[in-house]
């Protein structure tokens, strides 16, 4: 027959699938307050470009609906072409061939209900909603709406005391994030238009390391208003509403049940990842900002009746995280040498280190809390850690650096196995674990869920069984004070305030469940502003750093510096800290990648930075 | 053909085609043969040019014109040498296998190889391909009939379909693509000179007496001449008296000087023409016939199948029915013979012509054809037609095996006439253009008369693409475009036969010892460049 | 065989089957743009959807193949819906400018627009902006991109019934079009100018240039035997006011619808041309020059010449050729005449050359 010939490498389509990847960069950072809409019509082009031109409805059919959307934008549409697109786009999901036409149309119609509001919003008043409008993506994207740019300049400047002032305007923890925070900043950031986002946390971290927080003066606080509020927790949510407070001159009260503060900071994030002197830095420089008073190893509601202290107080804040761990449901979790994990790193935090040497550890879950406690477990000398786990690897909750620094140290993972039972010794003590194998189905959710796979269960041996699925708040007392809660998890409006209950609060994980640090942060902040204006103030607080004049954008396509850490066989063996300090010419280079979106674009517009 | 086009098309996994373009000269074929293809069955292309369905052969045995027959000796001898061949068929169903084993023996594929000039190893490998098939027809054409070996060309590949027992089964079986609409029909119908309708051969009493009861007269019992004889007969005042029925052997036949010799020669030449062709021409009278389109009838295609022609339009002037003209002679010349429509001509057809006797037009009409017509033989009002020939018995009953060897083409290269001229059909026109002729589209199509001449050949000839040659025989002279490219051999080239002062003023007419059929397939030329400068005033001249 | 319900009757159907199949054969009508059995089966125009039960999507008729139980819904509002709007798609880009339109009156999507109660489009089109003019260099075929569906029948005749490959799908970004060989390098094309695509075409897109001579309605169609090579292709010759105008394929064993292009082009011009003989002609020997004469003159001179020759020479000086392209009934009456009248038995075709 005719001849053949290889793939040739010049081929449009070798080249489009090196770029395309900037496409799909350029979809993930869809700025925040974009228009709903023309997230949608770009998505609805972008399905019309790929059509083979073979079917109607999807050749004939993705264009027209595009072209009636184009006139939703352009404020041209009525009821009636919003009935014209519903209609075709059922027509196009329904009779479609493949899934270019189906998905395309599934994607309008689930938008027609998803952004019902700003379709209206479109036709009536020809406009978007209130609630669209672009803003600096990082700081957006922090639940603090930290002042990211600004603080990054500051760094390349050398200004750290500037940077750290910058960062607590809205954030009294830059160590602690600059070691643990999840960094929602970096996930739209701009700069990944070009390569990858800007390593935030690592410079924030260069920031705290050049110079310690506790050395930086924390801004004067105003006159003392003789008003005092307590705040029920001394974790991230409570330290930070008592900062602010302290600042506007109010006389902050913390009930802290240990007898040190940080709460998870201390109490769950093993050592290795954020060393306790370092969390020290950033509570000594929240004590010393004003009147702060803390009251330690006192459970409100256990040693003190709750109502006595709001009765006592001008306003309460409640942050007592969710720190009792959840168990499972199976025979044998009674066994001894079963522990919650959230237990076991209590006692690390607390300087109790268990002897695992020589012993075979299972550990149950995914989360970070998981990988903590695995993590852990190797440093107190487990021979043997392995993760079990219900779904696939790429399920997991914890963060996907913690999984693979966990790999590297040696924790096994075994995935898509349920627990079904621990096994017991005759003494009474775990012998294992035995499991059903999953296998993947579907969707509930973002994640697809996991039925029984038709295979034999397995048996896993295990000296000791750490559970990680997932942490309990202690609610009980406050729900029987009057606050109310849907399984142990306060409800609380976007204010924080508790409705029906004036002058009191409620933020952090006990008002989310278990998240991240920087929500937790971004809690108390609210807080303490509404706990002023509660208390009839309008307080401003004075930042001593302004964001430096910005430098030009560099556009070569740069790489991002990743914050180094120690070698995993030497790190396994101890609990110091792993990540290493980014040098001086790595945090230059890294600070010079930003685009400065405060500055060019949005972000010097009239309420573009979402401050 | 002994089986049917669906069948060769949709049912076989090898198709050899030996010495025919259907593309060009049977498109419909063609293009059902490209499906096949497509569909995923081999083709084998026994073919001296790169015609454009090579280009999608598996094995293309581009062969030396006019040997084909040491070819199909050469894949017998492989079948015996490796055991391929059907011996149960043989055992029953036919006669003379040790005579032919004895001459096939002489044909070595090495020996083959030589003769045809092809690579011994694509024989070997084809001749495997072909006999191992559970289905696989041998399709021809006049690339094998045409030559004055072209009778025993036939039989050395019905000896090879026989000796693998490709016969009576479909998607097998001896395809001949019969040329013209109703080539088949009129040799069918008795314009023959030795057999009356249905091969009923005038030599036998019983035949002869047959026709002379049914029509009513005492008839010539002399077996009559052949048509490409006849000319010399003409010329030699044997022949005086010659009517033509839609012939123009002033294009179509060989050695187009010799013919216009004897056709001037005659006493008296009627021709029953629709256009003024280069035979009516030289006509004493013309006689205005009509059309397909004209006309109530019946063709009969290259599968034996008879189907409808129906009449759609009159013109004007005073054209006649062909039948009305002809019966018109007969009763001036004194035979009574009363006229009669179509219909009624096919129901006598019938009664004198077993093969026919079941069918008629009323049939051909009906719903139970549904269209499809009747394949002959067709021997009683209820016999549905025959699709495949041959089933489970021959005609004559058992198959024989004839030897058949090797001769060299009449006229083959010398000093003087270097050159093998074959000649063929192309897609835009048929036989003598009358009708293709007439449609502008086609004509511009294909404009003119061209020669394809072989690149090695063109550069020691210093002719380029495109330019004018002079292109003689022993018999003439014509002039042409040439078409330089890789389609013919080295030492070969191939000219279209449809045109005015074209190939056939340089054709032989050798004739084949038994059918008569001219060796157009095989001429040997001289071509010439024409000097520009000449060419330019010879155009100016005209 | 399965059991398989179409809109609440049962019927028993060979499981190789199309719902399309099964539902044609039975008389249940479903609308078609697109498909041509076993040439065009990709479903691209959507009018065949239907519903079966437990899918959540319509599907194609005419490409999803019958199974047992299944349960089969033709004509639901949900599916008329769908196919109103898909014709709506397809009105809105298409030229419809009916009256000028060479097909008007033999158009499959006039037709389903009409039997969909479709006559104006509810859309703008979309792709209006980029469409080509027309192609109609080629002598017998062109091709008008305005008034083309983009269902492919035309190329998939090409590439799978004529095996040809000469029409292409061609794109402009998202738009596809048909590449046809009609342009102005129509020499430079593999295409044979065969029209098989232009009998294909459900639109008035490719077109034969001869249909401006008629309309649809005008025309009586006689069902023949094509007068060129011995495949012996069925074909309707299509005749208005007692000429023929046309030639279309016509379904036979051997053709299976198609035509070459000598057929399909080739077979009308010669019928009436002003070259065709309408008169006996007579030449006069002195002049050499042909001259009308009545069919008296010329059929009594006939036969006084060849009684002649009879008489003096006997039969054998006398012969008959026939021709391989006339009737067998005219080729079993010449035969008869050499035998019979002329008494002789020279007679031949013109078979071996």
């Amino acid at each position: 027959m005719s001849k053949l010939y290889l793939a040739d490498p010049n081929s449009y389509d070798v080249k489009i699938s090196k770029i395309k990847r900037h496409f799909s960069h350029k979809v993930e950072v869809y700025p925040p307050g974009s228009c709903p809409l023309t997230v949608q019509l770009s998505f609805l082009r972008t399905a019309a470009g790929q059509t083979c031109g073979k079917c109607v409805p999807c050749r004939d059919g993705l264009p027209l609906v595009a072209r009636l959307l184009q006139k939703v934008i352009n404020g041209d549409a009525t009821q009636q072409t919003l009935d014209n697109i519903k209609m075709m786009a059922m027509m196009i999901r329904e009779s479609s061939d493949c899934a270019i036409g189906w998905n395309a149309a599934d994607e309008v119609l689930k938008g027609l209900e998803l952004f019902a509001d700003e379709y209206q919003s479109h036709i009536r008043f020809h406009k978007c909603d209130e609630s669209v409008a672009q803003k600096v993506p990082c700081i957006a994207l922090c639940p603090a709406h930290v002042d990211i740019p600004a603080y990054i300049a500051l760094i390349a400047e050398e200004d750290y005391a500037g940077c750290i002032n910058m960062i607590r305007k809205d954030n009294p923890f830059p160590t602690a994030c600059g070691m643990v925070c999840e960094h929602p900043c970096e996930e739209s950031c701009r700069r990944k238009m070009l390569e990858s986002p800007i390593n935030i946390r690592g410079l924030k971290k260069y920031a705290v390391d050049q110079m310690r927080v506790d050395q930086v003066r924390t801004p004067k606080p105003n006159p003392s208003t003789g008003k005092r509020i307590a705040i029920i927790g001394g974790g991230p949510a409570g330290m930070t509403c008592a900062y602010f407070l302290a600042l506007m001159g109010h006389k902050a009260v913390v009930y802290e049940i240990h007898d040190k503060l940080g709460g998870m900071l201390r109490y769950g994030i093993p050592n290795y990842r954020f060393p306790k002197d370092r969390l020290d830095e950033d509570l000594n420089a929240i004590l010393g900002a004003g009147d702060i008073e803390v009251i330690y190893e006192t459970n409100v509601g256990k040693d003190i009746p709750i109502q006595k202290v709001r009765d006592e107080y001008d306003a309460m804040f409640v942050a007592i995280g969710a720190q009792s761990g959840k168990t499972l449901r199976i025979p044998g979790v009674d066994a001894a040498n079963v522990y919650s994990a959230v237990e076991m790193l209590d006692e690390i935090g607390n300087g109790r280190l268990p002897d695992y040497t020589g012993k075979k550890v299972i550990v149950i879950g995914g989360g970070n809390v998981a990988m903590d406690a695995a993590r852990s477990a190797i440093r107190c000398g487990a021979a043997e850690v392995s993760c079990i786990y219900r779904r696939r690897q790429k399920d997991m909750t914890a963060l996907e650096s913690e999984v693979e620094s966990a790999i590297m140290e040696g924790v096994m993972l075994v995935t898509l196995q349920s627990p079904v039972e621990i096994t017991k010794h005759e003494d009474g003590s775990c012998s294992g674990l035995s499991t059903q194998p999953q296998m993947v189905s579907t969707y509930s959710g973002d994640r697809p869920g996991t039925t029984a796979a038709n295979k034999e269960q397995q048996h896993f041996e295990a000296d000791v069984i750490l559970i990680a699925v997932g942490q309990d708040i202690v609610s009980g007392p406050f729900e029987d004070f009057g606050m109310k809660a849907d399984r142990r998890v306060f409800r609380a409006g976007l204010d924080t305030s508790v409705e029906g209950m004036p002058g009191v609060y409620v933020g952090g994980d006990c008002a989310t469940g278990p998240s991240t640090v920087i929500r937790a942060i971004a809690a108390g902040k609210v807080a303490a502003h509404n706990i002023d204006e509660y208390l009839g103030y309008h307080h401003k607080l004075h930042c001593e750093a302004a964001a430096p004049e910005p430098r030009e954008n560099i556009r070569t396509l740069l790489g991002r510096t990743e914050v180094g850490e120690r070698p995993a066989f030497l790190r396994k063996k101890d609990f110091l800290h792993v990540e290493e300090e980014m040098t001086h010419e790595e945090a230059m280079q890294e600070c010079s990648r930003c685009l400065r979106c405060d500055h060019f674009g949005c972000g010097a517009m009239e309420g573009g930075r979402d401050l | 053909m002994t089986n049917t086009i669906a069948d060769i098309t949709q049912d076989s996994e090898v198709i050899m085609l030996v010495g025919s373009n259907p593309e060009h000269a049977h498109p419909v074929i063609g293009m059902q043969i490209r499906q096949a293809v497509q569909r995923g069955a081999k083709l084998i292309v026994v073919d001296p040019r790169d015609i454009d369905l090579s280009r999608q052969a598996d094995i293309h045995l581009k062969l030396r014109p006019g040997t084909n027959i040491a070819f199909a000796n050469g894949m017998m001898h492989i079948f015996i040498e490796e055991d391929l061949i059907d011996h149960e068929f043989i055992e029953k169903r036919t006669e003379h296998f040790e005579e032919i084993k004895k001459v096939v023996a002489e044909y070595t594929p090495e020996r083959v190889a030589e003769i045809c000039r092809i690579d011994p190893d694509k024989l070997r490998e084809a001749a495997r391909l072909y006999a191992k098939a559970k289905t696989a027809p041998v399709i021809y054409c006049l690339g094998v009939t045409e030559h004055h070996t072209g009778t025993h060309g036939v039989i050395s590949l019905s000896n090879m379909v026989m000796m693998v027992g490709k016969f009576g089964k479909r998607g097998c079986g001896l395809n001949p693509l019969r040329g013209q609409n109703n080539v088949q029909g009129a040799c069918d119908m008795g314009a023959d000179p030795k057999q009356f309708p249905g091969y009923q051969n005038l030599d036998i009493p019983e035949v002869m007496d047959k026709f002379e009861k049914a029509w009513g007269t005492k008839l010539n019992h002399e077996i009559g001449t052949k048509a490409t004889e006849c000319f010399g007969k003409m010329t030699t005042g044997e022949i005086r008296g010659l009517f033509i029925f839609g012939e123009d052997p002033m294009r179509t036949d060989p050695n187009t000087r010799h013919v216009l010799r004897a056709l001037s020669s005659l006493d008296f030449l009627v021709v029953d023409e629709l256009f003024m062709t280069e035979t009516a021409k030289l006509a004493d009278v013309i006689l205005p016939g009509r059309s397909y389109a004209e006309k109530e009838g019946t063709f009969t295609n290259t599968e034996r199948r008879v189907q409808r022609v129906r009449k759609a339009v009159e013109i004007e002037g005073e054209t006649r029915e062909d039948t009305w003209i002809f019966t018109e002679i007969m009763n001036r010349m004194g035979y009574p013979q009363p006229h009669l429509t179509a219909a009624e001509i096919m129901d006598e057809i019938a009664s004198v012509t077993p093969n026919f006797a079941g069918i008629s037009h009323e049939r051909l009409d009906s719903t139970e054809v549904a269209g499809r017509g009747l394949q002959w033989p067709c021997r009683s009002k209820d016999q549905p037609g025959t699709e495949i020939m041959h089933v489970g018995k021959f005609a004559r009953g058992l198959g024989c095996f004839i030897p058949t060897r090797h001769i060299p083409s009449m006229e083959l290269p010398d000093e003087d006439y270097p050159i093998i001229m074959m000649t063929g059909r192309i897609l835009y026109h048929y036989n003598a253009c009358a009708m293709t002729d007439k449609v502008e589209g086609l004509n511009e199509m294909a404009p003119d008369s061209f020669i394809e001449l072989n690149t090695e050949d063109a550069e020691k000839l210093e002719v380029r693409d495109g330019d004018m040659v002079n292109v003689s025989s022993r018999r003439g002279k014509i002039q042409a475009r040439a078409v330089v490219s890789e389609k013919t051999n080295p030492g070969e080239c191939w000219m279209p036969f449809h045109y005015i002062g074209g190939a056939n003023w340089l054709t032989s007419d050798a004739l084949d010892s038994i059918s008569k059929t001219p060796e157009y397939k095989v001429c040997t030329v001289k071509v010439e460049k024409i000097p520009e400068s000449d060419y330019m005033r010879e155009m100016s001249c005209v | 065989m399965i059991k398989l319900t179409i809109d609440g009757k049962q019927f028993e159907a060979d499981g190789d089957k199309t719902i399309l199949n099964v539902c044609r054969e039975n008389g249940i009508e479903i609308p078609t743009l697109c498909y041509l059995e076993k040439i065009n089966e990709i479903g691209s125009c959507r009018l065949c959807v239907v519903e079966v039960e437990g899918l959540e999507k319509l599907v194609t008729a005419c490409n999803t193949k019958v199974k047992e139980g299944m349960e089969v819904r033709t004509n639901t509002e949900r599916v008329r819906r769908a196919r109103e709007n898909t014709l709506h798609l397809l009105m809105a880009e298409h030229k419809t400018n009916c009256f000028k339109c060479l097909k008007n009156g033999a158009c499959e999507l006039q037709y389903q627009a009409r039997m969909h109660g479709v006559d104006v489009p509810n859309f703008q089109p979309s792709h209006y902006d980029v469409q080509h003019a027309p192609f109609d260099e080629h002598p017998f075929l062109s091709y008008d991109p305005g008034l083309c569906i983009q269902c492919q029948r035309c190329i998939s005749t090409c590439a799978k019934a004529t095996g040809r490959h000469a029409l292409s799908l061609e794109r402009n970004a998202a738009r596809v079009y048909v590449k046809v060989p009609f342009g102005d390098n129509w020499k430079d094309t593999d295409c044979e100018g065969c029209g098989n695509c232009a009998q294909a075409c459900p639109t008035g897109a490719i077109t034969i240039k001869r249909r401006k001579d008629y309309r649809e309605w005008e025309i009586k169609k006689v069902l023949t035997t094509c007068p060129h090579c011995g495949t012996g292709c069925q074909m309707e010759l299509y005749v208005k006011n007692g000429k023929i105008v046309d030639v279309m394929g016509a379904n036979g064993p051997s053709n299976q619808g198609l035509l070459c292009v000598k057929g399909r082009s080739g077979s009308i011009d010669f019928v009436d041309h002003p070259d065709r003989i309408r008169y006996p002609l007579i030449k006069n020997k002195e002049s050499g020059e042909f001259e009308r004469a009545s069919w008296e003159e010329a059929l009594d001179l006939v036969a006084s010449k060849f009684n002649a020759i009879k008489e003096n020479y006997g039969g054998e000086a006398l012969a008959g050729f026939a021709c391989s392209r006339s009737t067998n009934e005219d080729i079993y009456m010449l035969q008869k005449m050499v035998r019979a009248a002329f008494q002789s038995n020279n007679t031949d075709n013109c078979a071996r050359v």
